[in-house]
């Protein structure tokens, strides 16, 4: 258990005294500066991937993460071609993305608004967060499902990448 | 009298009410915030301190109010941890098994055997190919590590933005462990996090 001993406490007045400087707990926005920095570092390596992906093309070279799912079974999954549809994508090609994966096309306009929303909380030094309305996120969860059903099907194979 | 412990886990006081409330109005204090009031032993969140809820300015009443019992916000958080922690073993499995393939050059064997295209490139790229699996392997030990980690703080109500970063982790394709149970299960944990009783209950 704790012990109160008043002997550690700082007080604000004897701190004063001191440095001539007042002994106040720093402000929060402290945190936030960290969080900005590991915010800068993710997107830092957002930007590596990016580049990467522009210039390998995930149809060609094999070092890319490979969906162990479809190794096992041969189906697919709701992920399956995000690689090669982003690849296509960062060149312009944005029908031939959606034909790697629609799903991830249709994500992306709402990722980028939720990334913008974060990032401009950021700059302006308010709480940011990811936070999306859950009726929204089951939403997304019930049109996942049943493209990755879809897609497994021959009559829907456009959706298979 | 009241002793409050910083953003940078340093006490400070003990100071009298009014003083908190000017920490509080100017941004070194919220809800969050623990505090041990003089005579006490317990340290505890500035939102359990009725006396301070219409100090701090930008707070909404929800997170300045009462939190909701830990017991009940743990029971929410349960099912989703676990269920994170379960993509996240799965990855590291399936990610370690890749990895050492990678170092074995097995990977490439069964990639010639498949892909007569790949079997015409020069041995540079091979090598270049190899070296960069290997990374994404490490990579990807990585990230399940981190989901696992954010999991188990998300199960033991110690880091809500830990555990909202696991959570978006795990659903997000090719970086996911597995995204086809990694988006249920990442869906599920954000919902019960976005919840203002659960987030109130983090430490």
């Amino acid at each position: 258990m704790l012990s109160i001993d008043r002997t550690e406490f700082r007080n604000g007045a004897n701190h004063d005294a001191g440095f001539g400087k007042r002994c106040v707990p720093p402000q929060l926005m402290e945190g936030h500066d960290r969080s900005f920095s590991v915010s800068a570092l993710a997107a830092l390596v957002a930007g590596g991937t990016v580049t990467i992906l522009f210039f390998f093309n995930p149809s060609h070279y094999p070092f890319y993460p490979i969906c162990y799912f479809h190794s096992i079974t041969g189906l697919n999954c709701p992920g399956c071609g995000s690689l090669r549809a982003l690849h296509q994508l960062l060149h312009g090609h944005v029908l031939e993305a959606a034909r790697f994966n629609a799903l991830l096309l249709l994500c992306l306009p709402c990722s980028g608004w939720l990334a913008a929303r974060f990032v401009a909380a950021r700059l302006r030094r308010q709480v940011a967060t990811f936070a999306v309305q859950p009726i929204f996120l089951w939403a997304f969860l019930c049109v996942a499902i049943v493209f990755t059903v879809l897609r497994n099907f021959h009559s829907f194979a456009w959706l298979a990448p | 009298m009241y002793k409050i412990r910083g953003a940078d886990e340093k006490e400070y006081g003990p100071v009298a009410a009014e003083q908190l409330r000017q920490w509080i109005a100017e941004g070194r204090a919220n809800a969050q915030t623990k505090i041990l009031l003089e005579g006490t032993t317990d340290w505890r969140s500035l939102s359990e301190f009725p006396e301070f809820s219409v100090s701090a300015p930008g707070v909404t009443p929800s997170l300045t109010g009462f939190a909701a019992p830990g017991n009940v916000a743990s029971e929410q958080v349960n099912g989703p941890a676990v269920g994170l922690m379960v993509v996240a073993i799965l990855g590291f499995v399936l990610q370690a098994i890749s990895l050492v393939m990678n170092l074995v050059g097995a990977s490439f064997w069964a990639m010639q055997q498949s892909n007569q295209a790949l079997v015409n490139q020069p041995f540079a790229n091979l090598f270049f190919s190899s070296t960069l699996g290997i990374v994404t392997g490490i990579v990807g030990l990585l990230v399940s590590g981190f989901i696992f980690y954010g999991a188990l703080k998300m199960k033991k109500l110690e880091s809500h933005g830990l555990a909202m970063t696991a959570s978006i982790l795990a659903m997000v394709p090719c970086i996911s462990p597995c995204c086809l149970i990694g988006l249920p299960f990442g869906i599920w944990a954000l919902v019960v996090l976005s919840k203002p009783e659960v987030k109130n209950a983090f430490h």
